[in-house]
């Protein structure tokens, strides 16, 4: 089959919409006279002040051109190309145009999907555009040859993860003024943990005239497992916001947080600090967006219900995976452990059980607590719904307060016995791995309990053939 | 294809009931048209067909088939066709329809082949590389109607097709869902414009505050018959009228009569077989009787049926 087939159709028709926009079909053309112009002016600078002994010696010349390059594709990636698409995605939702495309074969996730590919790809041309003259910057000299390769590659994944991160606000169900405040907040908070972040540590790595031996396991996940993680969660978040009331819509998001629960989980144990940091930051979120899943009242669907296997086993088993509340979240945590287990088993020379076993007590106490918050919201939901969101609100403060509290530890901020025996607690765990066993066990037994109840509307229609 | 509405029932915030154990079905050939007052139900009722909403409780089939629980198999099935287009500047009506012929699954030459087709049948061949923005309302309608038929479906739902279209317009918007129907889809309308409706529909459904009421105790109890007579017949027939069994009462109408009935079509046969009996031959014989526009006035009354 031709290759145009293959392509997702959003894609296809955001690429064509895109081709007719006057202001995208400016900014290609100037691009590269913007860039032309702004190295020229920063190499006659750099040369101005070298003496001429410098010059005649060929001292590098490249750093300062690629900055300059750099600053100015990165605005057209991270800032211009996801605001557009943001923007536009925002008017299409806003107008209810995008409500056809579910009268037809396409998924909320492909429509996501094509909608982050086809800004991908205009990052991608953007950044091509640019790449001349960054390697003008490398035979300029000053600068590694990886460079060239790494900053626009960073600068096109950034790119990406921006115009991810755009789509949220664009594809929520909120006013328009709700979701530019939202857009603003995003683009203004969260690069700074992210993508600009890990943008700017590759870049300062290799200008500082760092070699690839210093590019760090750190680092590596900063450039490249971080924007991977955020631009699959903001799929799934925008799929779900997109997503028509007959389907499954909470699926995709599901799914997207039992494998980045699967992957991330274990690098809050990880030896390097960013990493810990940055991924028990996305554990922090990602558990406080199961709590909102968890306590919010989703029905099983009826496509659920239909396509449920036959066999009552099996269609007890797959419960959990029927359902976007809290089960499902449930037992997200406890594959997440599993696969962890696995990922530490595999990958860690120097693997010990004790090691193992703080990691499944802390993912059990962390999934249960989150379980048993969910379930009592969402019993208490219907009859009082202001106590159930201040519940909600509470449970989400412990879970942040005990993750704050355990950054500080391991930034030596301070050291707090007594926060060892709470439950959540990554330090506790492996300073009292007896205690915090006994917890977990406790824990996992009343979350079941709280999830029976809760749900048990629930499972009555879902368990009828 | 045998699309059956069973008890749907659509409560939206504050307990506002939009759509209130609605019942109904049609088959391929039949263009039904579905008339109501405005926020009787109409839209809910046609989005929840299309998949784009769901109801509280009760189902939609197509032969058999329900649209809530294999919403996939519906898309093939179901055209939407709603009351506007996006306005866009930077998509063509080609553009626009291929979009829509590859999201609802067509791959290769069939694609180009479902466009072609439908910009033919609805006449925008020519308009074809024009962006939707440049376009009149009715050549909107028309692209609208095409997307709807991109996919072949054997069903097509309407939701006021005719809404803002000059007269023109309007009567190749209802000379293209006779031909449909005649093509044998399945074709649900709605329109606020009766005498359109009652132009191209085989029968009608009447809803109001989410409820279908029964427009058959409308036909049955009033019947109205158009007479008009050559002038130098048309007083003598008046005594002929009132003699005839079955004929309630007469009464002068321009150059002719209204003949008021107590039942419809026997009555109506009775009384012309009476005056061709008595060599009085009409030039205009109409059954006034059934008239969508009469029908709804009268049920729309809050007769629920």
């Amino acid at each position: 089959m031709k290759l145009q087939f293959r392509i997702n159709p959003v894609t296809l028709k955001e690429l064509r919409q895109l081709v007719r926009s006057r202001l995208i079909l400016w900014g290609m053309a100037v691009l590269p006279i913007l860039l032309l112009v702004t190295t020229a002016i920063v190499l006659s600078s750099e040369m101005h002040d070298m003496s001429p002994m410098e010059v005649t010696y060929g001292k590098g010349l490249g750093g300062g051109p690629l900055i300059a390059v750099a600053v100015i594709t990165g605005i057209v990636t991270c800032g211009l190309i996801p605001l557009f698409t943001s923007i536009k995605t925002a008017i299409e939702t806003s107008k209810t145009s995008l409500g056809l495309e579910f009268t037809t074969a396409l998924t909320s996730a492909q429509i996501a999907t094509g909608k982050i590919t086809a800004a991908a790809i205009i990052s991608a041309i953007a950044v091509a555009l640019a790449m001349p003259f960054f390697v003008l910057s490398y035979l300029m000299r000053g600068v590694e040859l990886v460079s060239t390769v790494v900053v626009p590659l960073e600068l096109f994944v950034a790119g990406i993860v921006m115009s991810s991160l755009g789509l949220l606000p664009a594809c929520s169900r909120r006013p328009i003024a709700m979701k530019i405040i939202l857009l603003v907040a995003l683009y203004t908070v969260l690069p700074i943990f992210a993508t600009s972040l890990s943008a700017f540590m590759t870049f300062r790595s290799w200008h500082s005239g760092g070699t690839s031996s210093s590019w760090s396991y750190a680092g590596m996940f900063f450039a490249f497992v971080v924007p991977l993680f955020t631009i699959a969660f903001c799929r799934a978040q925008a799929a779900a916001e997109l997503a028509p009331p007959h389907t499954d819509f909470a699926r995709t998001l599901r799914i997207t947080q039992i494998v980045l629960f699967a992957v991330g989980y274990p690098l809050i144990f990880s030896d390097e600090d960013p990493c810990a940091f940055w991924s028990g930051m996305w554990t922090l979120v990602a558990g406080m967006i199961a709590l909102g899943a968890a306590s919010r009242p989703l029905p099983v669907t009826r496509g659920a219900v239909i396509h449920a296997p036959r066999s009552w086993i099996l269609r007890v088993l797959a419960f959990p995976f029927a359902t976007g509340s809290m089960p499902s979240m449930f037992f997200a945590f406890l594959l997440a452990t599993a696969s962890m287990s696995m990922l530490v088993l595999i990958t860690s020379s120097s693997f010990d059980f004790n090691d193992a076993r703080r990691i499944i007590v802390h993912a059990f106490e962390c999934g249960a607590l989150v379980v048993i918050a969910g379930s009592i919201a969402r019993v208490i939901l219907d009859a009082h719904p202001r106590l159930a969101k201040s519940l909600g609100k509470i449970a989400v403060a412990y879970i942040a307060i005990i993750n704050g509290l355990q950054l500080l530890t391991e930034l030596d901020v301070m050291d707090r016995d007594t926060l060892w025996p709470f439950p959540c607690c990554i330090e506790g765990a492996r300073r009292l791995p007896n205690v915090h066993l006994v917890i977990a066990i406790v824990m996992v037994f009343a979350a079941i309990c709280f999830v029976m109840v809760a749900t048990r509307e629930d499972f009555k229609r879902f368990r009828k053939p | 294809m045998k699309v059956e509405v069973t008890n749907l029932v659509k409560t939206f915030d504050r307990g506002f009931r939009a759509v209130d154990g609605l019942s109904f079905s049609f088959s391929s050939g039949e263009v039904i048209g579905f008339v109501g007052p405005n926020g009787a139900g109409k839209t809910t009722t046609m989005r929840i067909m299309s998949t784009l909403d769901t109801p509280d409780s009760g189902d939609i089939t197509l032969d058999g088939v329900s649209v809530l629980d294999h919403p996939e198999q519906a898309h093939r099935l179901i055209g939407f066709m709603p009351d506007d287009l996006p306005s866009r500047t930077d998509t063509t009506v080609d553009e626009y329809l291929d979009f829509f012929a590859r999201a609802y699954g067509l791959r290769g030459a069939a694609i180009r082949k479902a466009v072609e087709g439908v910009e033919e049948f609805t006449g925008l061949t020519e308009f074809r590389d024009r962006t939707l923005h440049a376009l009149s309302k009715g050549m909107k309608q028309r692209v609208s109607l095409a997307r709807a038929l991109v996919h072949d479906p054997a069903v097509l739902i309407m939701d006021e097709p005719a809404n803002g279209l000059d007269p023109r317009a309007r009567i190749e918007l209802r000379e293209l869902v006779k031909a449909l129907g005649e093509n044998g889809k399945a074709i649900l309308i709605s329109s606020h414009i009766l005498s359109e409706l009652e132009e191209m529909c085989t029968s009608s459904v009447i809803i109001e505050r989410g409820r279908r009421l029964n427009a058959d105790a409308a036909v049955s109890a009033e019947t109205w018959i158009k007479l008009r007579f050559l002038p130098d017949v048309n007083e003598k027939a008046l005594p002929i009228l009132l003699e005839t069994p079955g004929v309630i009462a007469a009464e002068s109408s321009g150059n002719g009569w209204r003949v008021k009935t107590a039942s419809g079509d026997e009555a109506a046969a009775a009384l012309a077989e009476k005056l061709f009996a008595r060599k009085l031959v009409p030039i205009l014989f109409e059954p006034e009787v059934g008239k969508l526009e009469d029908i709804f006035m009268h049920v729309t009354k809050g007769n629920l049926a």
